[in-house]
Parts: C-alpha cells; structure tokens; sequence
C-alpha cells in the first residue's frame, strides 16, 4: 500500500482516538461542578472544550516525548503505528463497555509499545525512556497529586473554620469553577499531546518530517481540536445523566484536589511526562478525602482499581502487537485491521445503545470515586 | 536505566508550593471577604491569578 495512504489512515485513526479521549474525560474537569451547581452544565462543557483547545497550544513537551523518544523511529513504520492505534482504541472501547477503569494514555502506550515490539524486535523499544518518562512518572504523579491534595485540603478547611459560612459555600463555588478550567487546561497540554505525538511519529517514520522534529502547526491545530469537539460531544451524554447527589465532593474539598491535580499536571507536561491526567485527577480527589476524613477512604476498592491501571499497558500492549503485526504485514494486512477495528468500535457502540445507559458507561471513575469518600459532613 | 529523580522532584516541589501557596491566598481572600476587609480580599484573589498566570507563563515561554 502506498505509504502516504497508510500515513492519513494513521493520522485519522489518531485524530479519531483524540476525540474519544476528550469524550471520555470531561468528567475528570467538570463533573463536579457540575453536581455542585457552580456550573450550568452547558457552559461546563463548552468551557472545558475551549480551555482543552487552549492547553493544546501551550507545550508540545508530551508530543515529542512520544514521537522522538519511546520507539525508535528507524525500526517502524506507519503501518505499525496504526496497528498500535487500534489496539489502543480498541482496549478503550470494550473497557468503557464493562465499565473497568482504564487510561486512553497507557492504552495508547501499550498499544505502541506492543505493536514495536512484535513487529520490529525488542531493539525498537527504548526502554529507559519508556521508564523515565512514562512508568515512573505514572505511578509517582498521582501520588504527588494526591499527597498535595491531602495538605491543602488540611490547610483549607483549617483557615476556613473562621469565614462566614455563606460567604465561604459561595467563594469556594467560584474557586472551584476556576481550578476545574486549569484541570481543562492541564488536560489539554498533556492529552491532545499524545496524539500530535502519534502523528509526528507517523510523519517521521514515513520520511515526511527529519527525525526528533516537533509537531508540525496543522498537527498541533487538528489534534486541539479533535479533543475540543469530544470533550463538547461527551459533555453532553455526561450531562443527561449527572445529577445532584453523584458527588459528595464539597466546593472545597474540590477546589483543592484540582488545584493540586492542575499544578502537577501541568508541571509534568512541562518537563515532557506524559501521563495519565485520569490517574492524576483520581489521585488528587483521593487525598483530598484523605485529607478530610481519614477513614473516608475504602482500601480495598482503591486497591481493585489501581489493578485495572496495572492491566491497562500489557492488555492493550497484547491488543496493540496483534493488530500491528498484521497491519504491518500488508495492504491486506491494513485493510484486515481496519475492518475488525471499525466493526468491534460499531457493534460496542450499537450494544450501548440497545441496553438502558447506564451511569457507569457515562460518568468515569473519577466522578464515581467520588463514592469512595461518604465523609459524615 | 536512569530515572530523573531530580525532575520528579521538581514536580513534586512546584505542585506543593504552588497548590499550597494558592489555596492558602485563597482562603485568606475568602475569610476577609466574610469580615468585610474587601481590599485584602481583592489583593487576595490577585495574588493566586498572579501566581497561576506565572505558572502558565513559565511552560509557555
């Protein structure tokens, strides 16, 4: 197959996952503002969308982490990228379906690193690198996130015994909308990253563009918004089922877990640490439960959850080496990938219509950790 | 196999002095609003936009 073909069927099938990422994850930013009423649920949305497009253009740091560090641009072809996309998606799609917590980043991740591996060998795979830059910092910034959530959660509700009580409900409504926009904007500088990574990938391996190069400008313009649009279009199946009730998050208690959630964020994509912002946003709304109420916190449930996470790269690794070694096989190869590709992604999409929707396919694991701390007000 | 600690560090560091710093100024403009100090309140809130805008300035440029 002609390798530009494959290269706009890569860049689609990225700008396709960009979408769904931004679909799945607007309730990281917004639900909560959205069940404590700080936001109309309409503007929530279409906020989060334009701050995510913004984010897109504040750094390219994750992007190129992703297309000049963690595969080696010599030893793989677009075809292989592609075969990495659709296992990654696919792994996102039957997760959502099932309702098993998982991160579009590390099955993007996996996805790759699988589809390199089996398809061009071990040596294709930098493996310091996918250690320094994506393991470590997976499982330390949610932790960070999550003990600076706990201190300012301490340090808040401790200064804020002393405020009126009306005044402060009231303050920390408002705070709580501005830190949730910086949650937006965070997500925008590390997720609509990854795939401008994958397409510059894909450009590079193609001899489009000279190795290690950063993301082209239509690049960097598509992916924003490709994200922006999902986070739109997802907003509103998140809104139809979002009520009040869903989150027993206090305005304060939010204001500091995203505050802390944004700042380590955003201070990861500076450095080109590419994670994932639902693991982050999850481990910020954790401390600050901890930081609230120390026994708000079920144990058990977040030790099944970080499970799911620790699944996440090796299952959509397999999904992503399967999918890569055919599609690097051939034309035939291609097309056979993007035919079961597009058929499993229609017939999920046609099961989650048939059966009633339920809150767990709409409202992700961050909204619903939220469960996990019934702290006695 | 190396792993940059220092830079993990970093992360760390500016996410608590930040997060802190901005919660903190934050609470402080909501206790002076609820004493009706409106100055102190307003210098409050400018302090955390002020340390945001930073914030964002220095991944920008």
């Amino acid at each position: 197959m002609d390798p530009a073909l494959v290269v706009i069927i890569v860049v689609v099938t990225a700008l396709i996952f960009d979408f769904t990422n931004g679909f799945h994850d607007t309730a990281n930013a917004m639900a909560t503002s959205i069940a404590t009423g700080a936001l109309k649920p309409r503007t929530a949305v279409a906020l989060s969308a334009v701050l995510n497009l913004v984010g897109a253009f504040l750094s390219v740091e994750v992007a190129k982490t992703i297309s000049g560090g963690i595969v080696d641009d010599a030893k793989i072809t677009p075809a292989i990228i592609f075969g990495g996309l659709v296992g990654a998606i696919m792994w996102n799609l039957v997760t959502w379906y099932v309702g098993l917590p998982s991160s579009s980043s590390h099955a993007l991740f996996g996805g790759l690193i699988g589809a390199a591996w089996v398809s061009s060998g071990v040596d294709a795979i930098h493996f310091a690198k996918v250690v320094d830059k994506v393991l470590v910092p997976a499982i330390v910034a949610p932790l960070v996130a999550g003990l600076v959530a706990a201190i300012a959660t301490i340090v808040v509700y401790r200064l804020k015994k002393a405020a009126d009580p009306r005044v402060s409900h009231t303050g920390f409504k408002v705070g709580q909308v501005a830190s949730a926009s910086l949650v937006s904007l965070a997500h925008g500088t590390n997720d609509a990253q990854k795939t401008m990574g994958i397409i510059t990938l894909a450009l590079i391996t193609s001899g489009s563009l000279a190795p290690g190069s950063a993301p082209p400008t239509w690049v960097i313009i598509s992916a924003g918004v490709a994200i922006a649009l999902g986070t739109y279009l997802g907003g509103w199946r998140i809104t139809h089922t979002l009520g009040r009730g869903l989150t027993t998050i206090e305005p304060a208690q939010g204001f500091a877990a995203q505050t802390s959630t944004a700042t380590a964020i955003l201070a990861s994509s500076h450095l080109g640490f590419a994670l994932s912002t639902t693991h982050v946003a999850s481990g910020g709304i954790m401390g600050s439960g901890l930081g609230r109420d120390r026994r708000g916190v079920k144990w058990g449930t977040m030790g099944k959850m970080a499970g799911g996470w620790l699944l996440t790269l090796p299952a959509a690794g397999i999904v992503g080496a399967i999918a890569g070694k055919w599609a690097s096989s051939g034309t035939a190869g291609v097309i056979g990938v993007a035919v079961i590709g597009g058929a499993v992604s229609i017939g999920i999409w046609v099961l989650s219509r048939r059966e009633p929707v339920k809150p767990e396919h709409i409202v992700d694991e961050v909204a619903a950790q939220a469960e996990l701390h019934k702290v006695a007000a | 196999m190396t792993v940059n600690w220092v830079a993990l560090l970093q992360v760390f560091g500016a996410t608590l002095l930040v997060t802190v710093l901005v919660v903190t100024l934050f609470v402080v403009g909501i206790r002076a609003l609820s004493g009706n100090r409106k100055a102190g309140a307003y210098a409050s809130f400018a302090g955390c936009v002020a340390v945001v805008l930073y914030g964002l300035s220095l991944i920008v440029f």
